[in-house]
């Protein structure tokens, strides 16, 4: 698989569909339209989750006063729609190429925001909602000669942070959804962000090594 | 890979939903549910046998520095275990008042970032291959950002509140 999609990849056109998927995608978690009035209001993460019917004034069926497994259970199940529609929904995105428009669009600015080529930049998607496709992937780029030594050091250290961010974050944060002050994309996309800090950073630590090991040869 | 392609796109977007939902389903039966179950039985032991409140004394120092009640430490020592378990905990002391909402959220990102320390060690540093004596290097960079997103999501995330 590895050995010949790099190539193919580069020539694929970057299809409308999947940036507009990219496009909706990002509006939809962003939480810029969850006070929208009107139809507007469909393209928002929360809302399209909906709400549970109170049975009491001001408590839904979880009800209140409840203790240990059995109130963390009732908790756990109102969580359960959050899940299932945030997954529905990254299916729909995927499906209609929005990881595949982030893969070209990524592929020509990879080496100088990276420094790895934009060979890897199917490895880095796949990274996003599986962290054993991503360390996969790059075990078998490196193994093709297709990355250095460096280079995939620097790819481990943009995976390992958050690893597996798409399916890990709709599912490990989401009870923290119904009680956060921003949109349910902006922790995302500060995690996202640290992902390339990391990578950066190590980036510099391998510099670093290298001077090092300059100096004591002489 | 072609093959999948093609198999992928004859889904229309009903049943690519469905297909979603169904995997959303299975993450939330197999991990999701067990964790926050583990965490809430967890909690229940340390606030009936006050060692909750030993545990909160203890970090209360270190906690304040970034401005934090010293319970949010529960959710960063739970969040070693499961994400979605720390995570819950955060959720139930907003409830009963014990964490502001903008502290959550303030959390949440740190939560995360150290959440995966051991789990993503096994999955991606050593099937990467990382140099041995890089590896390192790659945890404590995460331990750092995690702990320094304390500041810097303070003074970010209000900007989007």
């Amino acid at each position: 698989m590895s050995e010949n999609k790099p190539d193919s990849q580069t020539k694929e056109k970057l299809s409308i569909v999947g940036v507009i998927m990219l496009i909706i995608a990002i509006l939809v978690f962003s939480g810029i339209f969850s006070d929208a009035e009107g139809p507007l209001q469909v393209v928002d993460f929360s809302n399209l989750q909906g709400a549970f019917g109170k049975i009491t004034e001001g408590s839904n069926f979880k009800g209140s006063g409840g203790t240990s497994a059995k109130e963390g259970f009732l908790f756990a199940l109102t969580l359960a729609p959050t899940v299932m529609v945030a997954m529905g929904l990254i299916q729909i995105f995927e499906n209609y190429g929005a990881l595949k428009a982030a893969e070209r669009l990524l592929t020509p600015i990879m080496k100088p925001i990276l420094g790895i080529p934009g060979q890897a930049s199917l490895a880095l998607v796949g990274s996003l909602s599986s962290s054993d496709a991503g360390s996969a992937m790059t075990r078998e780029l490196y193994d093709a000669g297709k990355l250095t030594e460096d280079e995939r050091d620097i790819f481990t250290a943009f995976q390992y942070s958050s690893s597996g961010i798409i399916v890990n974050y709709f599912s490990g944060a989401s009870p923290l959804f119904a009680v956060i002050t921003v949109g349910t994309g902006v922790p995302f996309v500060y995690l996202f962000v640290l992902k390339f800090v990391e990578a950066n950073l190590m980036r510099l630590i391998i510099k670093l090594q290298a001077k090092k090991a300059a100096k004591a040869a002489k | 890979m072609e093959q999948a392609t093609t198999a992928a796109k004859k889904r229309n977007i009903f049943d690519s939903f469905q297909d979603g939902a169904r995997k959303g389903w299975n993450i939330f039966v197999k991990n999701v549910l067990p964790s926050i179950i583990m965490a809430y039985t967890f909690i229940y032991i340390l606030e009936t046998t006050g060692l909750m409140e030993v545990f909160s004394n203890i970090f209360s120092p270190v906690m304040g520095i970034f401005g934090l009640p010293p319970i949010s430490i529960v959710c960063l020592a739970t969040v070693f275990f499961s994400r979605a378990g720390g995570s819950a905990l955060a959720a139930s002391f907003v409830v009963d008042g014990s964490l502001t909402p903008m502290q959550a959220t303030i959390l949440l990102p740190t939560m995360f970032l150290i959440g995966g320390t051991i789990n993503q060690w096994v999955r991606v540093i050593s099937i990467c291959g990382t140099r041995p004596d890089r590896q390192k290097y790659i945890i404590l960079m995460t331990w750092v950002l995690a702990f320094l997103s304390l500041w810097i999501t303070s003074i970010i995330f209000p900007l989007f509140a």
